[in-house]
C-alpha cells in the first residue's frame, strides 16, 4: 500500500467534519437536535400539550355538561373558548379532544410500529413466500386511497375508539415494514452478521441483538411523523362522521358538527382547528429535526 | 417501449385485482352480516324485512366465492347501481370522473407552477432563514386537516368578503356548481374558474408545500454537482449552467413526484370536494361512505385506484424521456 | 523559461466552515509555460485540487476566501469580470476532472456536450460544432465517433468517457488544460492510456498542461517540471529528472521511497510515511511536515519556522535542505 492511496489516509476536510471522538451516536444525534431550532421548537409544542392532555381536565369544566342556556357564546372570562351551538364549553371540549388525539395517535402508532416491524423483519430475514405475499400486501394496499382503505377497515371494525386505533394502526404499517425490510435485507449482508452466523449464534438473536438496532433509526423517524399523520387521520374520519363518536370528543367532528354555525361563530372553526394543527405540527418538527438529526434519508 | 407498457398494463391489472380483494374482504366477506351494514347505515337498526331485501337484491346469501366474482363482474362493467339512490354507477362515473379530473388537473397546474417556481427562488438564496422558514412552512401546511384549510378559505372569500364589500374577485361564491361544457374538457369560463379556485387551491396546498421543498433540495443538490461544475468550467453563461443543468437534472425526482401525486390528488379529494360540495368522485365515495351504500364506495373506489395506476404508468414512461439513465427494457 | 502563460502568486484559499477557517491553500507560487507539462504532487488535502479550481475561479463563492494573484498572460483572473472568466473558462483554459462519470451530466448526450462547449466560445451553427464534436472524439481515440456522439455518458466506458472529457476540453484549442486527477476514478488497466493520450493530445493542439496528481510514478514520464504540495504549500519544485535524481525535501524523499522502483533490489522495503496529513483548521506550526519528519530538530527551526521555498532554480522549502544527503545516507545505512 502505497501512501498516497487516496483510500488509505482520511483528508483532512472530511476528518475535521466529523464528529469528535467518545461521542455515542446518540449523544452525537442529541447535540445535532439541540441545535435544531425547528426541531427543539417542536419538542416544546410535543410537551406543552402532553401537559394540557394531563393536567388539563382537572382545570377546564366537564366538556359533556350542556348550558340550557347560552348557546353560540364568542369568548368570554367564563368561557375562555366560547360556547358551541349545543351549550357546551369549546375549551373544555378542546382540551379533551387533545387528550384523546394524543392517546390516539400515540397508541395507533405503538401498535402500527410493531407490526411494521414484524412483518418487515420476518420478510427482510427469511424471504421466500412470506416476503413476496406481504410485499405485494404493501404494494396493493399503498395503491388504494388512504381514507378509502382507512374507511374501509372501520366498516368492518365498527365505530369508537379502539375501532379507530385498529384502522390508523392496520391501515399504517405499510411504510414501516418497507423499512425495516430493507433495513434487514441490507444487514444481512453485513459482515458481523455473517459472523455471528458463523458461530452459531440463533437467528431470533441475531435480528434482536444486531439488526433491529440498525434499522432503529429511521423507525424512529417514521414514529414521529407516524403519531402526527394518526392524529390527522383521525380527524378526517371523525370528520366524515365514520370515526370518533359521541359522547367522545374529538377534535374533527366538533369541526364537522359546527361547520353550519361558522358564518356566525368563526371561533367553533379556529379553536379546534388550531388544536389539531398545533398537535400536528409538533409531531411533524419533532420527526424532521430526528431525521436530520440521526441523517436519515427521505423515504 | 410497447412490451415494458403492456408489461406494466398486466401488472397494474393485478394490482388493482389485489385492491378489489382487499376492499371486497374488508367489505362482504368479513362482516358477519354486510346486509344488515348495507341497509343499517349510521348504526341504525333496521327492520329484519328490509335486510332481507337487501339479502336478496345483492345476493348477499350466495357463497363468498360466487359473489366475489360477481362483484368482480359489476365492478369491471360498472353495471351495479346505488343502494340508497339506484343511480346506475355508468352514470356516476360518467358524470363525475370529468370534474374529478378537472380539478386533479387544476391543483396539479398550480402545484406544479407556484411549487417548483418558489423552490428554485428559495434555493438561489440560500440561508439559513429561508430555510427555516421553508421547512417550518412545509411542516404548518402539511398540519392543517384539509377540512380546516378548505372552511378558513370559504369563510374568508365567501363570507367576509362580502360582509365587508371586499373587491369584486375577491368574493367567491360559497356553493359552487361544476356546470358542463368546459373548453375541450379542462379549460374553465370566468364563472367556472371562480368555483373550481378555491378547491383546487386546497387540494393543491401539501403538495405545493412539498414540490417547492422537493425542488429546493433537487437544485442545491444539482447544483453542487460536478456535471453542473464542469457546465462552467467549460464556459457557459450562468443562464445556461441554470436551465440545461441545473434545472434539467433537479426536475427529475419532481417530475416523478407530481406524476404519482396525481393519484394521491384524486383520492385525497374526497375531503377536498366534500367540504366545497364538488361534484367528483371524491364527495360522492364520502356520502356513500356515511350512507353504507358499499356498491358505491367499492365501484367508486376501483376508478379512482384506476386512474392513480394509469398515472404512475405515464410518468414511468416519461421518467425514462427525462433520465435516459433508465431503460425501459430492463426491470424496474 | 519562457514568459509564463500562468502565474499564481501567493495564492491563499480558505474555507469557512462550521467549525472555523480551513486554510487549504496557504501560500502558493506555481508557473506554467506555453507548451510546458507541469506537475502537481501531492497528498489529499493538499491543496493541489483547490489551486486548480482557483484559477478558474470553480469555488462555491459563499464560503470561499482567496487571496493573492493569479495571472494569466498578464491579466489578474481574481479581479476578472464574469463575463471575461466565462471566456477564459473553456475557451483559454480547459479543465479535465476526476471522475468523468460525475463530470458528464447523465441526461445529454456527450455530443450535445462538447457542442455546448464549442458554441460557448465561437460563432458556429449546431451542424459545424457537431461536425468539430466528431472530429475531436476521434482525436481522442474513440471509435466511431459518428455513432458515439449520440451516446449519452452511461453508454461509454470509464476511459471512453475520460477521453470524451478531454475532447471536450480540448474542442476550443485552449492554452492551457488544468487535468485535476485525471486518472484517478478509472481502471488501473486503462490509466496509463488516457494519460498518455492527454499529454500527446494536448500536444497536438498547442496546449500546456497542469497536471494535478497523487501519484509521482505517473509524473515520471510526462511532466517537464514538477511541483510538490504539502499543507497547502508548494515545499519543492524542480525539473523532472533533477527532482528524481536529487530529491530535496523530506516529504520528497518520503513519496520517492514509498514507490515501488524496477531499478532497486526486489528485497528492498517501501517505506511508506508515518503519520498523518495535518488538520488544515489549525496547521502545525513552523514546517508543516515536522510532525512526521525524520530530520526535524528544534535548534534548526522546523518546529517553530515556516520555512520559505528558496530561490534556488530547484527550489525547495527545509531548514536543513543542504544536509539532507548525508542525513539521508546516514539513516538507509
Amino acid at each position: 500500500m502505497t501512501l498516497l492511496d487516496p483510500h488509505s489516509v482520511p483528508s483532512a476536510d472530511q476528518s475535521l467534519l466529523e464528529a469528535g471522538p467518545g461521542r455515542s451516536l446518540a449523544q452525537d444525534a442529541w447535540r445535532r437536535f439541540r441545535r435544531n431550532r425547528l426541531a427543539m421548537f417542536g419538542l416544546v409544542l410535543v410537551a406543552f400539550l402532553v401537559i394540557v392532555a394531563l393536567v388539563g381536565p382537572f382545570v377546564v369544566q366537564d366538556p359533556t355538561k350542556f348550558s340550557k342556556t347560552v348557546f353560540k357564546e364568542p369568548p368570554t372570562n367564563q368561557h375562555l373558548f366560547g360556547v358551541d351551538h349545543r351549550g357546551a364549553d369549546v375549551l373544555a371540549n378542546v382540551v379533551y379532544g387533545i387528550r384523546l388525539s394524543l392517546f390516539i395517535g400515540i397508541m395507533a402508532t405503538v401498535l402500527e410500529t410493531v407490526i411494521g416491524i414484524l412483518i418487515g423483519a420476518v420478510a427482510g430475514w427469511f424471504g421466500g413466500f412470506f416476503d413476496t405475499v406481504s410485499m405485494r400486501l404493501v404494494d396493493v394496499m399503498l395503491g388504494i386511497p388512504y381514507i378509502i382503505l382507512a374507511y374501509a377497515f372501520i366498516t368492518v371494525l365498527g365505530r369508537g375508539v379502539l375501532a379507530v386505533i385498529l384502522t390508523l394502526a392496520l391501515t399504517a404499517w405499510l411504510q414501516t415494514a418497507r423499512t425495516v425490510r430493507a433495513g434487514f435485507l441490507q444487514a444481512k449482508e453485513l459482515e458481523y452478521v455473517e459472523a455471528a452466523k458463523a458461530l452459531g449464534v440463533g437467528q431470533w438473536r441475531i435480528m434482536w441483538r444486531h439488526i433491529l438496532p440498525n434499522v432503529f433509526q429511521p423507525v424512529i423517524v417514521l414514529v414521529a411523523v407516524g403519531v402526527g399523520s394518526a392524529i390527522l387521520a383521525e380527524a378526517a374520519l371523525s370528520f366524515l362522521g365514520v370515526g370518533i363518536q359521541p359522547p367522545e370528543p374529538s377534535l374533527g367532528r366538533m369541526i364537522a358538527d359546527s361547520q353550519s354555525h361558522f358564518a356566525t361563530a368563526p371561533y367553533l372553526l379556529i379553536f379546534p382547528g388550531l388544536a389539531i394543527i398545533i398537535t400536528v405540527l409538533g409531531f411533524l418538527l419533532v420527526g424532521d429535526g430526528l431525521r436530520d438529526a440521526l441523517d436519515v434519508k427521505d423515504t | 417501449m410497447t412490451s415494458f407498457v403492456l408489461r406494466r398494463l398486466v401488472s397494474l391489472a393485478f394490482t388493482l385485482l389485489g385492491g378489489f380483494t382487499v376492499l371486497f374482504v374488508l367489505f362482504f366477506a368479513l362482516p358477519s352480516d354486510p346486509a344488515e351494514v348495507i341497509a343499517g347505515g349510521n348504526g341504525k337498526n333496521p327492520p329484519q324485512s328490509v335486510i332481507d331485501n337487501v339479502t336478496r337484491k345483492y345476493h348477499l346469501d350466495e357463497s363468498i366465492p360466487k359473489q366475489y366474482v360477481r362483484r368482480l363482474w359489476e365492478t369491471m362493467t360498472l353495471s351495479g347501481e346505488s343502494f340508497r339512490t339506484r343511480e346506475p354507477l355508468s352514470d356516476t362515473v360518467a358524470d363525475r370522473l370529468p370534474n374529478s379530473l378537472r380539478l386533479a388537473i387544476w391543483a396539479m397546474a398550480i402545484e406544479v407552477t407556484v411549487g417548483v417556481g418558489t423552490g428554485v427562488l428559495s434555493a438561489r438564496r440560500r440561508n439559513s432563514l429561508v430555510d427555516t422558514a421553508s421547512t417550518l412552512g412545509t411542516a404548518i401546511v402539511s398540519a392543517i386537516p384539509v377540512f380546516v384549510l378548505a372552511y378558513l378559505l370559504r369563510q374568508v372569500t365567501g363570507v367576509y368578503a362580502f360582509q365587508h364589500q371586499w373587491p369584486e374577485w375577491a368574493r367567491l361564491p360559497v356553493l359552487s356548481e361544476a356546470d358542463r361544457g368546459w373548453y375541450l374538457g379542462i379549460i374553465p369560463n370566468l364563472d367556472q374558474l371562480e368555483q373550481i379556485i378555491q378547491p383546487a387551491l386546497v387540494l393543491a396546498s401539501v403538495s405545493t408545500v412539498v414540490v417547492a421543498r422537493l425542488t429546493r433540495t433537487t437544485m442545491l443538490e444539482a447544483a453542487g454537482s460536478d456535471h453542473v461544475r464542469t457546465a462552467r468550467a467549460k464556459g457557459l453563461k450562468e443562464r445556461q449552467v441554470l436551465s440545461r443543468h441545473t434545472l434539467r437534472n433537479a426536475l427529475i425526482p419532481v417530475v416523478t413526484f407530481v406524476g404519482i401525486d396525481f393519484g394521491t390528488l384524486v383520492g385525497f379529494a374526497i375531503l377536498t370536494e366534500t367540504v366545497f360540495g364538488w361534484p367528483g368522485l371524491g364527495s360522492r365515495v364520502a356520502r356513500a361512505a356515511g350512507q353504507s351504500d358499499l356498491p358505491v364506495v367499492l365501484t367508486l373506489s376501483m376508478v379512482v385506484m384506476a386512474l392513480y395506476g394509469i398515472a404512475n404508468l405515464i410518468v414511468d414512461v416519461s421518467y425514462a424521456k427525462l433520465d435516459p439513465r433508465i431503460r425501459l427494457g430492463g426491470a424496474r | 523559461m519562457a514568459a509564463p502563460l500562468l502565474e499564481i502568486g501567493d495564492l491563499r484559499v480558505g474555507f469557512r466552515t462550521d467549525d472555523g477557517l480551513v486554510q487549504a491553500v496557504r501560500g502558493v507560487d506555481l508557473a506554467v509555460a506555453g507548451g510546458e507539462v507541469v506537475a502537481v504532487v501531492g497528498e489529499s488535502g493538499s491543496g493541489k485540487s483547490v489551486t486548480a479550481l482557483s484559477v478558474l475561479g470553480l469555488h462555491p463563492h459563499h464560503r470561499t476566501e482567496i487571496g493573492g494573484t493569479i495571472s494569466w498572460q498578464g491579466e489578474d483572473l481574481l479581479a476578472a469580470s464574469p463575463e471575461r472568466l466565462r471566456q477564459v473558462r473553456g475557451g483559454e483554459i480547459a479543465m479535465v476532472f476526476q471522475d468523468p462519470l460525475t463530470a458528464l451530466n447523465p441526461v445529454h448526450t456527450v455530443g450535445k456536450q462538447i457542442i455546448e462547449a464549442v458554441r460557448a466560445h465561437r460563432d458556429i451553427g449546431k451542424a459545424k460544432a457537431k461536425e468539430r464534436a466528431v472530429e475531436m472524439l476521434g482525436l481522442v481515440g474513440i471509435p466511431q465517433p459518428q455513432r458515439r456522439v449520440d451516446m449519452f455518458p452511461h453508454e461509454f466506458s470509464g476511459g471512453m468517457r475520460q477521453r470524451a472529457m478531454i475532447a471536450m476540453a480540448l474542442s476550443c484549442e485552449p492554452r492551457l488544460v488544468i487535468a485535476d486527477e485525471p486518472t484517478t476514478a478509472l481502471d488501473v488497466t486503462v490509466q496509463a492510456q488516457v494519460l498518455e493520450l492527454l499529454v500527446e493530445s494536448t500536444h497536438k493542439v498547442g496546449s500546456a498542461v497542469l497536471l494535478i496528481t497523487h501519484d509521482l510514478g505517473v509524473v515520471a514520464g510526462l511532466a517537464d517540471r514538477v511541483a510538490v504540495m504539502y499543507a497547502g504549500r508548494v515545499v519543492e519544485s524542480a525539473t523532472t529528472p533533477e527532482l528524481f535524481a536529487e530529491p530535496s525535501h523530506p516529504y520528497t524523499i518520503g513519496l520517492l521511497d514509498s514507490l515501488p522502483r524496477v531499478d532497486t533490489d526486489v528485497d528492498e522495503e517501501l517505506r511508506p510515511i508515518g503519520g498523518q496529513p495535518p488538520s488544515m483548521l489549525a496547521p502545525p506550526s513552523g514546517c508543516a511536515f515536522h510532525p512526521r519528519c525524520p530530520y526535524a530538530s528544534a535548534e534548526h527551526g522546523c518546529m517553530h519556522a515556516l520555512p520559505e521555498l528558496d530561490d534556488r532554480r530547484h527550489a525547495a522549502a527545509c531548514w536543513r535542505r543542504d544536509e539532507l544527503a548525508g542525513l539521508r545516507a546516514a539513516v538507509t545505512t
